[in-house]
C-alpha cells in the first residue's frame, strides 16, 4: 500500500473514530411532533426551533426525537417504563400526567427546581396536574392553552348584545341569536370526544366554590351548584330554542368544531390554540373573538382552564442531566419568547410578557389568555384520570339531555359510577 | 438390483412435516396464543396500570358483568351483529348474484362495488358520520329542502344503532359477495343449464341448485362477517363513542376504552375473554351448522 493510501486510510478511520466525541451525550425525546425549523407545520417548527437552539446552546449534547401519535405518548410510556427502557424525555399532554405520577413512572424534577433562584420559580405558570399531593413537580410546560368562549362579534353586534358576563346573559343571548339554521351554542357531550364540554363543566362549577372531589380522591358531585348547572344545560337544550339543540347537546367536540367553523354558531366553548385555525377556516377572521368562561355572576368569570405539553423525565433515564438541561430549556424565557412569535404559543413564563412584540395587536390573543390564566386560575386537584371523570360526566349528561333522569340523580348516579370505577 | 441411496431415512422422513409446521406454529403462538394467555390471566388478577396485583378469581367477570354494564354491552353487541349480518348477508350474497350475469360493464361494477371494503373504518366513520349529521349532512339539507324535519340519528339514542348497523352493513358486504361470486363461477355450466330445463322459476333454481352449491363459502363468509363485526372498534368509536347514554356500547369498544382510555387493565382483560368465548361460540354453531348439512 502506498503512503498516501495508508495515510488516508488512517483519515477514514480517525474520523470515524472521532465522530462520536463531537456529542459526548445523545439524549431520546419522545415527542408527538417531528423537529423541523424550516417546516410549514407550526409544530414541526416549534419543536425543531426547541432543539436546534438546545443543541446550540449545548454543542455536547445531542437529541434524537421520536415522533408519535400523541395519545400513544402516555401508553407508551406506561409500556416502556414496565420493560426499563424509557427514554430521557418524554412529552406529555397535561390530562396524562397525574396517571403516570400515580403509576410510579416519572421522576420528580424538585431536586433540580430547588437549585433555582426563586424568581425563576415563581416565574413559570406552576399546573396542579404536574405535581403531586405533596407538591412536588414531575413536568414543566412548554406549551400552553386556555380554554375560553369564542363567539361571533359580527353576530352580537347585530341584535346589540356584548359577551356574555354571566351563564344567566349567556343562555339569553345564546336565545335570542339563535335563527336562520345558526344554532347559539356548539357545546356536545357525546362520550366520543366530551372533554371540551366536561372541561367547561369543571371549570365553571369550580368557580362556584362547590366540591367536586373529595380529598381522598372521591366524588362529591352532588351539591346545588352542580345541579344547578346540569340544569342550566338541560333548559337551554329543552327550551324549544336553537340555543342549544339535542342534536348539537348530543355530538362531540369535532362536531361542535365544524359547526362553528362553517358559521353555524355563535357560540363555542373551546381551546385558544385552535383560534387562529378557525379564524382561518372560517373565513370569519378577527370577528371571531374569546372571552373569559362566563361565571354564575356578573363580574365572576368562570376560572380558567389551562391546558398544557409538558416535558417530563421518566425514571430510570439514562442521561439526568442533559435532560433536565432540555426540559429547563424547553420552558426557558427565551424559548418561550420565541415560540410565540415563531408558532402563537402562549408562553409558560410570565418573564417573556416583557417582549414589546407582547403589545401588538397579533399578540393580543396570547395577552388575553396569560391575563385570564393569572387572574382566575383553577384551584382543582385533577384525579389520576381525568378520561374517567369526563365520561361518567357525559354519560351523566346524555341521561338528563335524553330526559331519562332528572339532574339531581343523574348527579347522584355519576357519584357512585366514578367511585366504582376508580375505586382500586 | 436398485436401492434408493438418495432417499432421507424413515426418522427424517417423519420429522418432516413437523419441522414445515413448527416455525408457523411457532409464530402463530408468539402472536395469537401467548397474549391470549397473557389476557385470560390478566382477567383474574387485579391491577395498578400495567402491574398485576394479587388474585382475584372471577372478581373482575363479577365487576364487568354485573356492576358495569357488561350484560348490557353483550346485547348490544349481538344486536349489532346480528342486526348486519341481516344486512351483509342478503347485499353480498343478491349482488354477487348479479355480477354473475353476463352484464356489460360487470368489471367496472364489480370495482365499484369493492371499494367499500378497502375503505378503512376511520374513513368510513368519518364519512357515514357526515351522511347522518342533522345539521351539516347532505341527507339533512335534502330532507330539509323537501319540509322533512331530520335531527340526525347518531345523537338519537333510538336510531343510533341502527345507523351503525347500515353504515357497518356498507363497509362489509363486499366480503360476503367476493367469497360468494367465487364459489358461483366453479359451478359448472352443464348443472346450471340442466337446472334451467328441470326448474324455470329462477327462485327454485336458486334455492334448489345454486344454493347448496355455494352453501360453505356462504358460511364461512358469515363466520368471517360475524367475527369481524363483533370486533369493530373503530368506526363506532368514530361514530358514537358508545353513546346516546349507551346506546352503542359494544363490548369491543368497551375493551379499547377500559384498557387505554380509563387503564383498567383487568376489566379490559376480562371483557376480551368474554369476546373470544362468544366469538368462539359463534364458530362453533356455524361449523356444527356446517357439519350436519355435510352429514
Amino acid at each position: 500500500m502506498q503512503f498516501h493510501q495508508r495515510a488516508f486510510s488512517m483519515l477514514i478511520i480517525g474520523s470515524m473514530l472521532m465522530a462520536p466525541l463531537a456529542y459526548a451525550q445523545k439524549i431520546e425525546v419522545w415527542a408527538n411532533n417531528r423537529a423541523n425549523s424550516e417546516s410549514k407545520d407550526v409544530k414541526e417548527r416549534a419543536m425543531g426551533h426547541i432543539v436546534d437552539s438546545f443543541k446550540e446552546k449545548n454543542p455536547g449534547v445531542d437529541v434524537a426525537v421520536t415522533v408519535m401519535p400523541w395519545q400513544q405518548l402516555s401508553p407508551s410510556l406506561l409500556r416502556a417504563s414496565k420493560s426499563g427502557r424509557v427514554p430521557d424525555v418524554v412529552m406529555l399532554y397535561s390530562p396524562s400526567v397525574p396517571m403516570q405520577i400515580a403509576a410510579g413512572t416519572l421522576a420528580s424534577l424538585q431536586p433540580f427546581i430547588d437549585k433555582w433562584p426563586k424568581q425563576d420559580f415563581s416565574d413559570l405558570v406552576r399546573l396542579s396536574q404536574n405535581e403531586n399531593r405533596a407538591g412536588d413537580i414531575f413536568a414543566l410546560p412548554w406549551q400552553m392553552r386556555v380554554s375560553g368562549l369564542m363567539y361571533r362579534e359580527d353576530l352580537l353586534n347585530a341584535v346589540g348584545k356584548r359577551p356574555p358576563q354571566s351563564l344567566d346573559e349567556f343562555a339569553e343571548t345564546a336565545k335570542i341569536t339563535a335563527k336562520d339554521d345558526v344554532v347559539g351554542i356548539a357545546l356536545g357531550f357525546s362520550p366520543e370526544a366530551p372533554s371540551v364540554a366536561t372541561g367547561w363543566f369543571l371549570t365553571t362549577l369550580a368557580g362556584t366554590g362547590a366540591k367536586i372531589l373529595n380529598e381522598d380522591g372521591t366524588a362529591a358531585f352532588v351539591s346545588p351548584e352542580a345541579e344547578r348547572l346540569v340544569a342550566w344545560v338541560a333548559d337551554l337544550v329543552n327550551g324549544g330554542t336553537d340555543a342549544l339543540p339535542l342534536n348539537v347537546a348530543m355530538q362531540g367536540q369535532e362536531q361542535s368544531f365544524t359547526l362553528f367553523t362553517a358559521k353555524k354558531a355563535v357560540f363555542m366553548p373551546f381551546s385558544s390554540d385552535r383560534l387562529d385555525n378557525i379564524r382561518l377556516r372560517s373565513g370569519l377572521g378577527d370577528a371571531i373573538k374569546m372571552v373569559n368562561y362566563p361565571g354564575f355572576e356578573e363580574g365572576k368569570p368562570a376560572p380558567a382552564l389551562v391546558q398544557s405539553w409538558n416535558a417530563a423525565m421518566p425514571k430510570g433515564t439514562k442521561h439526568p442531566e442533559e435532560a433536565w438541561k432540555f426540559i429547563e430549556h424547553a420552558s426557558s424565557t427565551d424559548v418561550q419568547t420565541e415560540l410565540a412569535k415563531v408558532a402563537g404559543y402562549i408562553p409558560v413564563r410570565q418573564s417573556s410578557l416583557k417582549d414589546p412584540w407582547f403589545q401588538t395587536p397579533e399578540a393580543a390573543n396570547i395577552s388575553w389568555a396569560v391575563n385570564y390564566s393569572s387572574q382566575h386560575p383553577l384551584k382543582f386537584n385533577f384525579p389520576e384520570n381525568t378520561e374517567t371523570l369526563y365520561d361518567v360526566w357525559a354519560k351523566m349528561f346524555g341521561q338528563v339531555l335524553t330526559g331519562q333522569m332528572k339532574p339531581e340523580a343523574a348527579l347522584a348516579w355519576a357519584e357512585v359510577e366514578y367511585n366504582r370505577r376508580t375505586a382500586r | 438390483m436398485r436401492t434408493n441411496e438418495s432417499a432421507p431415512p424413515a426418522t427424517t422422513h417423519r420429522a418432516q412435516p413437523f419441522l414445515f409446521f413448527y416455525p408457523s406454529f411457532l409464530l402463530v403462538a408468539a402472536v395469537s396464543f401467548v397474549p391470549l394467555f397473557y389476557a385470560v390471566r390478566q382477567s383474574l388478577y387485579s391491577a395498578d396500570y400495567l402491574d398485576t396485583g394479587g388474585f382475584v378469581g372471577l372478581g373482575n367477570y363479577i365487576e364487568l358483568l354485573w356492576h358495569s354494564d357488561g350484560f348490557s354491552n353483550i346485547g348490544v353487541s349481538l344486536l349489532f351483529v346480528l342486526g348486519s349480518l341481516a344486512l351483509i348477508m342478503p347485499l353480498g350474497v343478491g349482488l354477487a348474484l348479479l355480477l354473475n350475469q353476463p352484464l356489460r360493464l360487470n368489471t367496472l361494477f364489480r370495482t365499484i362495488l369493492l371499494l367499500p371494503w378497502v375503505v378503512s373504518q376511520l374513513v368510513t366513520g368519518l364519512l357515514w358520520m357526515w351522511l347522518y349529521d342533522g345539521r351539516m349532512g347532505p341527507i339533512a339539507r335534502i330532507l330539509q329542502d323537501l319540509g322533512i324535519s331530520f335531527a340526525g340519528p347518531l345523537t338519537d339514542h333510538r336510531w343510533a344503532l341502527p345507523s351503525l348497523i347500515v353504515t357497518n352493513a356498507w363497509h362489509s358486504y363486499p366480503l360476503v359477495m367476493i367469497f360468494t361470486l367465487a364459489a358461483l363461477q366453479t359451478i359448472p355450466s352443464e348443472t346450471i343449464e340442466a337446472a334451467r330445463i328441470d326448474a324455470p322459476s329462477a327462485w327454485r333454481r336458486f334455492w334448489h341448485v345454486t344454493l347448496p352449491l355455494i352453501k360453505n363459502t356462504v358460511l364461512v363468509s358469515l363466520v368471517l362477517s360475524t367475527l369481524h363485526t363483533f370486533n369493530t372498534v373503530t368506526t363506532i368509536l368514530v361514530m358514537t363513542g358508545g353513546g346516546p347514554v349507551g346506546a352503542t356500547e359494544v363490548l369491543a369498544l368497551r375493551v379499547f376504552k377500559e384498557g387505554f382510555h380509563f387503564y383498567r387493565m383487568e376489566i379490559a382483560a376480562a371483557a376480551a375473554v368474554v369476546i373470544f368465548a362468544l366469538n368462539i361460540v359463534f364458530t362453533l354453531v356455524y361449523i356444527r351448522v356446517l357439519r350436519a348439512e355435510r352429514a
